[in-house]
């Protein structure tokens, strides 16, 4: 056995540190409940829709999928549960189109149908509307603004790859679009997961922004996605979402969960810095950079887990992956 | 006998990335499913040094 093979079967499911064969299991384990649910449902709508998918729920099992298949099963769930059986069926032929949702490597794109398929820029920007406001103040980017902007995403991956490629390694297990998107207005978007849309990872950032932030903000959505992975589409906490909290990451009150994501988030983030901090491959006013951050996300860090200490009631998975957080920032502040 | 509609038929079943509510009755997303955002190092920086500056950006983390 292999070195790295030998790290990887040792890893647990909850360890903190990025793995990419751990990210593996964990997608394998969402696509087979994603076959299970879809089936559920096309034969909950008509024995006939099943059998027409069954290529694409085979797909599913397989291998990696487009995130659009996550939102096409959105929309069925709830077309059904709204007695919209015109949606419903629409939705069912959409997913047995041959190739619908079939993907080969992580994709740099925008919210077009031409980047997305038919359909899908559209799916793509209600399923990120959760927050109106949020979805109304974002539009694909044109096709200079795409040129300009992929290739940073491409250099800050690189940087990642070569900085942080266990990190690198998770990202490509998890996420298999970044969706690049320009804000509209001077509203503050900086970047978002949902896993309506799981493999999506949705990002903005100005001109200012270097290599080094563009990557942590790779870093940041992947833990997201890593998150949604672990509790499958589910809460980290059994806390009611109408109870708030103060949240180390935002100046409003958020819930229970969205403390625990930030927390996790935040560890993610400091694992990030001290990696590239020890990488050597950033410039000196990089350097520093990253270093004052990973500072302030001690900070932040305890914050967060002041609050989860008081307040949260954890599900076993945010059990888990909240502890393992807390355990890396243990050893990050022990002298 | 009276043909079931599709929503009875779904009706308790564990679907993915939803959660129950009132019993068996409506399947809902579960919260943590809903989108998150994130902060580059800058934004942070800014908002800290803002202090309780108002975001209006998606439910996030």
């Amino acid at each position: 056995m292999h070195e790295a093979d030998r790290r990887d079967a040792a890893v647990g499911r909850y360890d903190f540190e990025p793995n990419a064969a751990r990210a593996k299991s964990v997608a394998a384990e969402v696509r087979a409940g994603l076959a299970d649910s879809l089936a559920a449902a096309l034969s909950a709508l008509d024995p006939d829709a099943h059998s027409r998918a069954a290529d694409l729920i085979a797909a599913i099992r397989a291998g990696p999928v487009a995130p659009g298949v996550f939102g096409a099963y959105t929309e069925l769930v709830e077309a059904i549960f709204a007695d919209d059986a015109d949606t419903a069926r629409a939705i069912a032929d959409e997913l047995a189109e041959p190739g619908f949702g079939r993907v080969d490597t992580l994709r740099v794109v925008t919210v077009t149908d031409a980047d997305l398929g038919g359909g899908q820029a559209d799916r793509y920007w209600r399923l990120m509307d959760e927050d109106r406001e949020a979805g109304a103040a974002l539009r694909a980017l044109t096709p200079d603004e795409f040129e300009a902007a992929s290739a940073r995403v491409r250099d800050a991956l690189a940087l990642l790859e070569a900085g942080a490629p266990e990190l690198a390694g998770e990202l490509g297990a998890l996420v298999n679009e970044i969706v690049l998107v320009e804000t509209q207005g001077d509203e503050y978007f900086g970047g978002a997961s949902s896993f309506q849309l799981w493999g999506a990872l949705f990002l903005h950032f100005g001109p200012e922004a270097t290599r080094y932030q563009i990557s942590e903000a790779l870093a940041h959505e992947a833990a997201h996605a890593l998150l949604f992975g672990f509790a499958m589409g589910g809460p980290l906490v059994e806390n009611p979402d109408e109870d708030r909290f103060t949240s180390p990451l935002r100046s409003d009150k958020r819930p229970m969960d969205g403390v625990v994501h930030a927390s996790y988030v935040i560890a993610r983030m400091h694992w990030w810095a001290a990696r590239l901090v020890q990488s050597d491959l950033l410039e000196a006013a990089e350097l520093g950079a990253v270093r004052e951050a990973a500072e302030r996300y001690v900070r932040l860090f305890a914050q967060g887990a002041s609050v989860i200490d008081k307040h949260a009631r954890f599900t076993p998975a945010g059990a888990a992956a909240l502890a393992s957080a807390q355990a890396w920032m243990a050893s990050a502040a022990a002298p | 006998m009276t043909k079931r509609s599709s929503k009875e038929l779904l009706n308790g079943r564990d679907l993915l990335g939803f959660v129950r509510r009132d019993g068996d009755q409506v399947a809902q997303r579960a919260s943590s499913a809903k989108v998150t955002t994130t902060k580059s190092l800058a934004d942070l920086d800014k908002e800290i040094n803002a202090g309780s500056r108002k975001r209006r950006a998606g439910p996030s983390s």
